[in-house]
């Protein structure tokens, strides 16, 4: 299990999204305040600098390291400023079968596709469903997939379902690519006899727009137990306003709603006081779509 | 606004309709407060640790909205209670409470009520039940309130109750369904009781469960699956809460004995166990464990619907804003 930190907005210094909050990112690998989990199986983010060298590609960075000892990321953050971000640190289960690569640290993105996509949760049986799975990834994605997890299956279905996936696409052709990818993984668990809640909370952004699904396969099915989704569906939060930082002494938006153009969404609050944060709705998507120089914020059924 | 300075005496707790021997034996149970205009009487996100009995002033209850903005909710008069979720679960507190006037009134803490409660003492068994049934209108009136929002989002609504309606099955092993299951812990011991007060029911995905207007029948704890719950509007249902395994659906009519106000539909299959809303009645100040474990459970639910709603309703404004300002803009530009 994992945690996905994404913005979209006003530039905005790294550091304050990454650390500063008291409950940041960067701290929830230890201290989560909604997985009773550690989340020590590496970092990644994808972030686009309006004011970099061809803006509309991202910089990417990714280790295996355990991101709070990583004195090149800090040093970094506190100098980079960021329009859009897409950040995730994986947890995974505390034992020697998991591989631990950097090919299989989030955020996914293949060559020449403006979209990057983080996941939070785990499919039940997937191991045994990606075969069948595979022809509805298109050839030249399928020898992309470098690494082993699920998550970046769920990446190769959905940019192989958009027509143009070398574009940057509207909000709606990338709700429905991420429908069809949800359907196809529904009906291969169905014939496979899944019997396990699997979650599938997903972050996409390419630095215009941003998705945020908020899934979960067969929620409260089964067994109940340690089991992810199976008691409590798997948190996803946003907030807006229009000014990030530290504003009486606490780290939040402000500006009010009114005025507000920038947008965190995240698995859960970056602070312990989440007055300001709302939950993306279960079995929905949140979109953030860029309308010229404005953004709106939106909420989808997600009906799979 | 100000009647009670006119003539009538304050009847402390008003708002919570007790008999007034049983609230004369509660207010010894309490401390009195006294507030200055502008002071803090709770802070949204702090501890929430008793219930306040307004006496005297004025307080008004505000939460704050993405963008760190201010919204009042209400205003506390004296008679009133505020902040009674207290007495049902240890939640933090949902909005913030400030005086607008000079106020005073009476502190309940929650330890206080939870151990005259356990001790089977009549005043706080009905004061619980009062606590709950006041929370069922509250929770309606934030239904109500997202209800008459016109500026829901078609985008998010469902289509409702697609799947064939619900059915009798079998009982099932009610201890191992509910091992596992952290919201139904208390009932563990009571596992044989409450399953000889319920029924167990099965609905298939997309079942509708109760229809906006439904006559109060039973209230449903689901087992395994969950359900959705949400405002009817034209061309499907605006979700407001997902009921997972433990939580009950279809509190709010059983309490109040008013019609359903929420269109509730299988959003998994689903496995529960209706409760009949007149057993509940009963059991509401009923000293023995069984009724308690059960209350306990009930109380919770209650709090958590009444957060939901009001996030619901704090989201509907705060997206109304946000959006509205990019269109006002749209329009300059062009």
């Amino acid at each position: 299990m994992c945690r996905i930190l994404s913005y979209l907005g006003e530039p905005v210094l790294l550091d304050h999204l990454l650390y500063a909050p008291d409950s940041s990112l960067l701290n929830q690998t230890i201290s989560a305040q909604m997985l009773a989990m550690l989340n020590l199986a590496g970092f990644g983010m994808t972030a686009w600098d309006p004011s970099s060298h061809e803006p509309a590609a991202p910089f990417r960075y990714r280790t295996t390291q355990v991101a709070l000892f990583d004195r090149n990321l800090k040093a970094l953050a506190s100098k980079l400023r960021v329009a859009g971000l897409l950040a995730h640190i994986r947890g995974v289960p505390y034992n020697s079968s998991v591989q631990i690569n950097e090919q299989n640290v989030h955020p996914f993105r293949f060559e020449g596709v403006p979209l990057a996509m983080a996941h939070n949760g785990d499919l039940a049986g997937f191991r045994e469903m990606r075969f069948e799975l595979a022809s509805h990834v298109k050839p030249e994605f399928a020898h992309q997939i470098q690494g082993s997890t699920d998550s970046e299956w769920i990446y190769a279905l959905t940019v192989s379902a958009l027509e143009d996936p070398y574009r940057v696409n509207e909000p709606e052709a990338i709700l429905a690519a991420i429908r069809h990818a949800l359907a196809l993984i529904r009906a291969a668990r169905e014939r496979h006899g899944v019997t396990r809640s699997s979650s599938a909370n997903l972050i996409f952004c390419d630095g215009v727009n941003l998705i945020a699904a908020r899934f979960t396969f067969d929620f409260g099915r089964f067994a109940a137990g340690a089991l992810q989704g199976s008691t409590n569906f798997l948190s996803m939060w946003y907030t807006f306003g229009r000014d990030y930082g530290l504003h009486d002494d606490e780290w939040k938006l402000v500006g009010g709603a009114q005025a507000a153009d920038s947008v965190i969404v995240a698995s859960e609050p970056l602070t312990r006081d989440f007055a300001t944060w709302i939950e993306v709705p279960e079995y929905a998507a949140l979109v953030v779509r860029s309308e010229g120089t404005r953004r709106r914020v939106e909420t989808h059924a997600l009906e799979v | 606004m100000r009647l009670q300075q006119a003539g009538a005496p304050v009847v402390i707790g008003r708002s919570l309709a007790l008999d007034p021997a049983a609230m004369d034996e509660l207010s010894r149970a309490g401390d009195p407060f006294a507030l200055e205009k502008g002071d803090l009487l709770f802070r949204q996100g702090g501890p929430a640790d008793a219930a306040y009995l307004l006496t005297e002033g004025a307080l008004q209850v505000a939460t704050r909205i993405p963008g760190d903005e201010l919204t009042a909710i209400s205003t506390v008069m004296p008679g009133d209670v505020v902040g009674e979720f207290a007495l049902l679960d240890d939640r933090p507190r949902s909005a913030s409470v400030r005086a607008v006037e000079p106020s005073a009134g009476l502190r309940i803490p929650r330890v206080r009520i939870q151990a005259l409660v356990a001790d089977g003492w009549p005043p706080a068994l009905a004061l619980f039940a009062a606590v709950c049934r006041l929370m069922a209108g509250r929770i309606r009136q934030g239904v109500e309130r997202i209800a008459d929002a016109a500026d829901f989002e078609p985008s998010a609504l469902r289509r409702f109750g697609a799947g064939p309606p619900p059915g009798a099955v079998e009982a099932g092993d009610l201890a191992a369904l509910i091992a596992g299951v952290p919201r139904l812990a208390e009932w563990t011991a009571h596992a044989g009781g409450i399953a000889g007060i319920a029924a167990w029911q099965h609905v298939a995905k997309g079942g509708a469960v109760l229809v906006p207007g439904a006559a109060p029948g039973a209230i449903r704890v689901v087992l395994r699956g969950a359900l959705r719950a949400g405002i009817m509007r034209e061309g499907g249902i605006e979700p407001i809460a997902i009921h997972g395994p433990g939580e009950i659906a279809g509190l709010i009519a059983a309490l109040d004995g008013a019609g359903e106000p929420l269109a509730i539909e299988a959003a998994e299959e689903t496995l529960m166990l209706a409760i009949p809303a007149a057993r509940l009645a009963a059991l509401a100040t009923d000293p023995a464990p069984l009724a308690r474990a059960l209350m306990a459970v009930i109380g919770r639910q209650l709090v958590l619907e009444h957060v939901r709603a009001n996030r619901h309703l704090g989201r509907i404004t705060a997206l109304e804003r946000f959006n509205a300002a990019g269109e006002a803009s749209a329009c300059a530009a062009s």
